[in-house]
């Protein structure tokens, strides 16, 4: 394998994972802490997608300031965590918080079809694009060939997203409080913790999370109909792999399966999408409960 | 003066009714032991108290207010504060992080100042301050349990079996931390099912059977009520060894 080839396999596997930990890590954190396996949350990526498009084409056509571009997916990604994020957690995640998880799985899984066609009444089947932001940043040579310096700002992207959530869990009351729901949820309600409002306000992050995913990619897609559904199963995959609830893990399982997709795609590219799933059976077999959760006695 | 009056009271988990109708008080500054059966009730009725159950009847005075609708956050932040059986204490934090997720309802500036008295008083926590806390023998454990529950200045602390499963040595320990405890002026409920220390340590004491209240009294009557001992102390008619042969 000569060189060049590893570069690009490092840098679009790089941009792959950063893609991949964008969405999967507001997955892990509401799987950590509402322990629920949240399907809505590829609604939300999609949301966020289809939103920024349009207001990007809108924005863009009255000619205001360009950079005010990534304003714009920041605002919206806000908007939507906390519109969707509330209607989702107190119209429907809150009454089934004492049920069996499959049941959980099944309603976000019902919630997520009803808003995919949401989404079709809204924006209807058409495809739409809005690439300036992509254009705007232009392209860097890397080993003598052209990358999107927007694709590689998604890498800058989320280590700041990463960095950010790790000093939010880390250093402020509010991320210990949440992490204290995580490990003993319990004990965290007899210490005086307000489980009801962690719960509200995790999932309002975690959604905005998704939706900011969503945001950030749509200048580099077409979006269109079914991209919630892809990206939820791609999420999942990573979430399995790392540990479900873990944010290192998720950090970890987009790095294996972006890097992995990206040299299958560079080196045998009929294997794209089999690689992911063949790692993420791999991990099932020999780690069921992912790289990085603790295990634990199955509740039955 | 009462601090904490419960007053017919019916809880359970879902159909499944364990306390039927319990009634007892608590005056500040005091000891009150809590002695019963395993299956008796007495983590339930901690838990009705501190909000983490919901009743089917019966009324929890707190200092005069009802408190029987109010979730456990509510009711912490009144300053009911509660150290669950087991090890209470987040074991993937330090044990500085337990001590400051102990006062995370405070918003006065004496937090620090409290966590260096809390340290004072646990020595052996203070040599541990930045070591997780699950890596802790299982007395320090318990020590930075209730250390953490005092960190948020409770009026009423409510301690779920603090020497289960320690050696009689810590329990010895853990029982001295207590009456110093009382002595600063705290007002502690002391649910046990080390029957003997607890009575021995408690002012006063109720015992629960199935769910009701059976006996109440002085922690020194009750030590000495036949019943009691022939239950809760293994004691046979004559009152020589120490052995124990509890019923539990």
């Amino acid at each position: 394998m000569d060189s060049q080839l590893l570069v690009i396999i490092l840098i679009d596997g790089l941009v792959y994972a950063s893609y991949l930990f964008m969405v999967s890590v507001g997955l892990t954190v509401i799987c950590g802490v509402q322990k629920i396996l949240n399907v809505t949350h590829g609604a939300l990526y999609a949301f966020g997608a289809y939103l920024t498009a349009t207001l990007l084409i809108v924005y863009f056509e009255a000619g205001w300031p360009q950079f005010g571009a990534f304003f714009v997916m920041l605002v919206s990604a806000i908007f939507l965590g906390i519109v969707l994020g509330v209607i989702i957690e107190r119209g429907l995640l809150k009454h089934l918080y004492h049920e069996d998880e499959h049941i959980v799985v099944l309603a976000t899984f019902a919630a997520f079809l009803v808003l995919e066609d949401v989404l079709l009444l809204i924006w209807g089947t058409d495809a739409y694009i809005a690439a300036e932001p992509l254009m705007l940043l232009g392209q860097t040579d890397i080993a003598e060939l052209p990358f999107d310096n927007y694709s590689l700002s998604m890498v800058l992207l989320s280590a700041v997203v990463c960095v950010i959530l790790w000093y939010g869990l880390r250093r402020t009351t509010f991320g210990k409080m949440l992490l204290a729901v995580i490990y003993d949820r319990e004990l965290s309600q007899a210490m005086g913790i307000n489980v009801t409002k962690v719960f509200l306000l995790t999932f309002i992050v975690g959604s905005f999370l998704g939706a900011l995913g969503g945001a950030y990619q749509a200048p580099a897609i077409s979006v269109q109909p079914g991209i919630g559904v892809e990206v939820i199963v791609l999420a999942f995959a990573v979430v399995v792999i790392g540990g479900m609830g873990s944010i290192p893990g998720a950090l970890i399982g987009s790095l294996v399966v972006g890097i992995a997709r990206a040299a299958a795609v560079h080196m045998e590219p009929v294997l794209e999408l089999f690689v992911i799933y063949m790692i993420m059976a791999f991990v099932l077999i020999v780690r069921p409960q992912g790289l990085f959760a603790p295990a634990k006695p199955r509740k039955i | 003066m009462t601090i904490l009056e419960v007053d017919g009271l019916h809880a359970g988990y879902g159909q499944i009714r364990v306390l039927h109708g319990v009634g007892l008080s608590i005056t500040r500054g005091e000891i009150v032991g809590l002695i019963g059966a395993n299956g008796a009730g007495k983590t339930t009725l901690l838990k009705t108290i501190s909000g983490l159950i919901r009743p089917n009847g019966g009324r929890i005075l707190f200092e005069g207010r009802d408190i029987v609708r109010l979730p456990a956050h509510r009711t912490v932040e009144m300053g009911i504060c509660q150290v669950a059986e087991g090890r209470a204490i987040l074991k993937r934090m330090t044990v500085l992080e337990n001590l400051k997720m102990g006062a995370h309802t405070r918003r006065d500036a004496g937090v620090d100042a409290d966590i260096g008295q809390i340290l004072r008083k646990f020595p052996v926590l203070d040599e541990r301050q930045t070591q997780l806390a699950g890596t802790l023998s299982g007395g320090e454990q318990q020590m930075l349990a209730i250390g953490r529950a005092l960190m948020a200045r409770p009026r009423l602390l409510l301690l779920d079996e603090p020497s289960l499963g320690l050696a009689p040595m810590i329990v010895t320990q853990i029982f001295r931390t207590l009456r110093g405890l009382r002595e600063e002026g705290n007002t502690i409920f002391l649910v046990e099912q080390n029957a003997r220390r607890a009575l021995q340590l408690a002012d006063r004491g109720y015992v629960l059977e199935r769910g009701r209240i059976a006996l109440e009294g002085s922690g020194e009557d009750l030590l000495n009520d036949p019943g009691v001992q022939r239950t809760y102390l293994g004691k046979q008619a004559e009152t020589t060894g120490n052995r124990q042969t509890r019923l539990s």
